[in-house]
């Protein structure tokens, strides 16, 4: 008796457990189907590109919109800048950020914990809230128009000063205090022992950051006004502009083509991201 | 020392070219047509004068002209100002009246063989840019508002091409008879005009118009006004020959891809049908609903900045690009070039049906209304229009609040 | 060297970069905002202090109440759907996926974070279309009438909500997922001992153990949510008419179409205000709901 509804049990929990695994797959699939669509629409024909039944697996294959998606915009330029200040603030970040945290983390010095609190509520601040000023500051400054602007307003990362720092406040004082008995200064502790031992919080800080500001709209939106500087999320309004009517499928292609970037940096950086979190991440 | 410096530099000065920057608006894929004419200028100047063509991005296909100007005054605002500029109807209000435009009069005085033969440009289509007696700039191109049709869908339904005085009663009969399933899919009659510059169109082909004549005070709220905007949503909503308009419908690719048979357009969309191969239209006037018969139009010219270095170069160079040489090179087949005798040589090749009214209309447009403060206004037009058209307003109470907010948003410029 | 203050100059050494980008970008404009909003200002002529009338604007603005409710509807919707959709998603795979079929879910749901906003907001713009998209092809296809999406006032909230959750899961996903690898085995093991259903370890051990993600989670969301604008901004265009016109699209709109810079930043103090508020009410509020330690 006791066995049978055992078994009854383990099969109602194995068709429930294949139920649910269904339902995920059906799920996933509908999180694919987007992308799906786009590459299908993208290989169509203009006049094609509304035309029902939707295309969600290739039936056409005009490449020819690729190559108009280059021949209406500087796509390349697009990419180049977009990936400068990606790079760029990725860089600042790895450095700047973890500077701070190291400071914030592991010196004493009057003011320490108010100063800390306050770069943490730049977090609330948010982009709208500071938007007109920065903009005004920057016309007169004439830094209007220039890539560098957009590097210089995301060099501030209190999210990822925060997550450094966790991980540095985790790590043992030994190595610091046999350091500073051979005589080392900060600046050797600091890269020598603290940076290479927060990689985990430093990739990912650095991949969210990296990730936010790749599809960062609103700042180029304001900041940038010819179409040599613009970034991609930018370009792509512009391509629409360039080529929409009647094109849909070439607006497609470009949507493609700016999602290639995308793909590569999802590759490289979700390793890091998720050995990031898990080491590094979100322990109080 | 010094003083050689000083010489040098100013040896150099002397020497070295102008170089003006020429700024141009994206979404209408003019900008290598652009460099070319202005290299032509350039040999003619020369190489005394280099010009620099600045792409400016519209980052709101939507509301085209609004956000384009934004990014001038942006530019402007910012030290980044631009010597020459594309300006259409929309703007050159709003740049007189904040004293951005220089006045050309003088330098035509000064210089008018630059501008070869004033009276070739079309004075109807002219007289915007000369505001005040000041004169801010020779009008490049224009463009209207007429009825494209989809010729195989008239084919389809059996009816004959529409003559120019065809009523409202005959329009409606043929987005009826157009509005059909093909192939399991609802193909539609007419798309509605959900832009300023469409609607203004119909709105004075019944004697209406978006804002009063002097400018001063919206007008959506008077009886013939709103007439034309019940007619539009009625055919969304009870002939159900129409579908509903949203920010991103492109009505051009909906007649190419036979999805709506008639659409309310200028000359612009034959750079698509020509780039898609698409041959089956015509073009009619509006529907005649008071005579005489008024067509909309818009005009472009290139103003110069009043904060412009090179005042003389930069008139040279908004001179030259009226000229029949820029005419002829980027207006092939897009707008309409402003020269009688330029649109003598152009218009026969238009791929469509019926071409001639383009030329035809220059004798009888009118300006559509574009005064200071025009994103604004044209904004409140589309937040109204659009709730009209997804039924969420009635058109009554609508067109009272969207006039008197724009009456408010006149008054303080 | 007196070893204290030694320490007071490394350690403003080591934070001076990030601190006078901080003031000059950060703390400078969120002032500049606050003067903005005294006063009346233009880029091309001179300014003048106006008091509060740019406040007793917003008050009598007709626009800002359907603009707000737009943005707290958007808050108290989407944050929830998103914490609850990120959990069943994240759990699902943790539980019910192992190796490379894992890998395959973990970026097929975390993939659109990473895709450019304004592409794929393109995209599904054409999707969501009533007459002429895929979404209500596929609707047509089981026999039911075309969802006006983009082009109802009610609907084009679902249309938002619709696009964010495909677009943004990712995030609340990736943080869930981790969190849930990071509650030690031993607990399980230890309950199912006891005789513990799926449900009660559900509640008892997975609930608990994940509020400070949770927590984090949800912070994050809610700023995110409150200044919404790439969604509405490339989706609707705020329409149609003001149905889906955010505080946020409304700052760029007042400050950036119409230079109205001040009345702008009047509403973007505002929005600075109930952020803040909602913040600092939450950090209040998680003694009460957030489980720290073992």
């Amino acid at each position: 008796m006791a066995t049978k509804s055992l078994e009854a049990k383990t099969l109602g929990k194995n068709v429930g457990r294949l139920f649910l695994q269904l339902f995920l797959i059906l799920v996933g699939l509908l999180y694919f189907a987007p992308f799906l669509w786009m590459f299908s629409t993208s290989l169509r024909l203009a006049k094609d590109s509304f035309s029902l039944p939707p295309a969600l697996f290739p039936t056409a294959f005009e490449i020819g919109n690729y190559f108009e998606v280059f021949n209406k915009v500087p796509f390349f330029s697009f990419f180049l800048n977009s990936f400068k200040v990606a790079v760029v603030v990725a860089l600042g970040n790895v450095i700047f950020s973890s500077m701070a945290a190291y400071s914030f983390a592991r010196i004493r010095f009057p003011g320490r914990n108010i100063l800390f609190l306050v770069l943490l509520s730049g977090l609330m601040i948010t982009n709208q809230v500071t938007a007109i000023p920065q903009f005004i500051l920057m016309a007169k400054l004439h830094m209007i128009d220039n890539t560098w602007t957009l590097v210089l307003l995301w060099l501030v990362n209190p999210l990822g000063i925060f997550l450094i720092r966790q991980q540095m406040m985790a790590i043992s004082d030994s190595y610091e205090e046999a350091a500073l008995m051979d005589g080392a200064n900060r600046w050797w502790i600091y890269s020598r022992i603290m940076v290479p031992m927060s990689v985990p919080a430093i990739s990912v800080s650095t991949v969210l950051w990296f990730v936010a500001n790749w599809n960062d709209f609103f700042r180029p939106l304001l900041f940038i006004n010819t179409w040599e500087n613009m970034t991609l999320p930018l370009g792509m309004t512009a391509l629409t502009g360039a080529v929409g009517s009647g094109n849909y499928s070439a607006v497609l292609a470009g949507v493609m083509l700016s999602l290639l970037p995308c793909v590569v940096i999802y590759i490289f950086g979700q390793r890091y991201l998720l050995e990031g979190l898990s080491t590094g991440g979100l322990k109080q | 020392m010094i003083l050689l410096g000083f010489l040098v530099s100013v040896g150099l000065a002397v020497a070295e070219p102008v170089t003006l920057t020429l700024a141009y608006p994206t979404g209408d894929s003019k900008v290598e047509i652009m460099k070319q004419i202005v290299k032509e200028f350039e040999k003619q100047e020369k190489n005394q004068v280099k010009v620099n063509v600045i792409v400016v991005p519209v980052a709101n296909p939507a509301a085209y002209w609004g956000s384009y100007f934004d990014k001038l005054q942006t530019m402007i605002a910012g030290g980044d100002a631009p010597d020459v500029v594309r300006v259409a109807i929309e703007g050159i209000q709003t740049f007189a009246a904040r004293d951005l435009a220089l006045p050309l009069n003088q330098y035509q005085k000064d210089d008018p063989q630059a501008v070869l033969n004033y009276a070739d440009l079309a004075p109807k289509l002219q007289a915007p840019f000369e505001i005040g007696g000041k004169v801010y700039g020779y009008v490049w191109d224009w463009n209207n508002v007429v009825i494209h049709i989809n010729t195989d869908m008239l084919k389809a339904a059996g009816l004959p091409f529409p003559g120019p005085n065809w009523t409202l009663e005959d329009f409606t009969k043929y987005a009826k008879a157009m509005t059909k399933t093909v192939n399991g899919q609802q193909v539609y009659g007419f798309a509605i005009p959900n832009y300023y510059f469409g609607t203004e169109g119909w709105l004075y082909a019944n004697g209406a118009g978006i804002l009063s004549d002097d400018m001063k005070k919206g007008a959506l709220d008077t009886p013939e006004a709103k007439k034309i905007i019940q007619l539009f949503r009625d055919m969304i909503y009870v002939d159900k020959t129409a579908p509903v308009p949203n920010a991103t419908t492109d009505a051009v690719n909906l007649l190419m891809t036979g999805k709506v048979a008639m659409i309310a357009a200028g000359r612009w969309p034959f750079g698509s049908y020509v780039a898609n191969k698409f041959t089956s239209v015509g073009v009619q006037y509006i529907p005649l609903m008071k005579s005489p018969r008024t067509v909309v139009f818009g005009s472009g010219a290139f103003p110069v900045i009043k904060l412009t270095k090179h005042p003389k170069e930069a008139y040279r160079l908004s001179a030259f690009l009226s000229g029949a040489y820029s005419q002829k090179t980027g207006i092939s087949i897009d707008s309409i070039p402003t020269r009688t005798s330029v649109m003598k040589e152009v218009l026969p090749t238009t791929p469509g049906k019926n071409w001639e009214i383009y030329g035809e209309s220059a004798a009888f447009a009118k300006a559509v209304q574009s005064p200071p403060g025009y994103p604004e206004v044209a904004s409140i037009f589309d937040r109204y229009t659009s709730s009209v058209y997804s039924n969420q307003l009635e058109v009554g109470a609508a067109m009272k609040s969207a006039s008197e907010e724009i009456t408010k948003v006149l008054a303080n410029q | 060297m007196n070893k204290k203050f030694s320490d007071a100059i490394a350690g403003y050494l080591f934070i001076l970069p990030v601190l006078l980008l901080f003031i000059v970008l950060t703390l400078g404009p969120l002032v500049g905002t606050l003067l903005l909003s005294f006063s009346k200002f233009s880029l091309l002529s001179s300014s003048r202090w106006v008091g509060l009338s740019n406040f007793f604007n917003l008050f009598t603005d007709a626009r800002m109440g359907v603009i707000y409710g737009n943005t707290l509807f958007f808050v108290f919707i989407l944050v929830p759907l998103h914490v609850i959709v990120g959990l069943v998603l994240a759990v699902s795979v943790e539980g019910l996926t192992k190796g490379s079929a894992k890998y395959l879910f973990r970026t097929t749901f975390f993939f659109p974070v990473l895709a450019t906003t304004a592409s794929v907001a393109i995209a599904w713009g054409m999707m969501f279309d009533t007459s002429f998209g895929l979404i209500n092809w596929f609707i047509g296809l089981i026999g039911a009438k075309a969802i006006p999406w983009l082009n109802s006032p009610v609907w084009v909230y679902v249309a938002v909500a619709i696009f964010s959750l495909w677009k943004f899961i990712g995030n609340s996903f990736i943080y869930f997922l981790v969190g849930l690898q990071s509650i030690p085995v031993e607990l399980y093991e230890a309950a199912m001992l006891d005789g513990a259903s799926p449900r009660q370890r559900f509640f008892r051990i997975t609930l608990p153990m994940l509020s400070p993600t949770m927590f984090f989670v949800v912070v994050n969301l809610i700023i995110g949510a409150a200044q919404i604008f790439d969604e509405p901004y490339f989706l609707t265009a705020g329409g149609p008419g003001d149905s889906s016109r955010t505080v946020g699209l409304y700052i760029y709109e007042t400050a950036f179409q119409y230079h109205n810079y001040s009345y702008g930043s009047a509403v973007a103090l505002s929005l600075f205000l109930v952020i803040l508020l909602v913040t600092l009410l939450q950090f209040k509020l998680q003694k009460k709901w957030v489980f720290y330690g073992n």
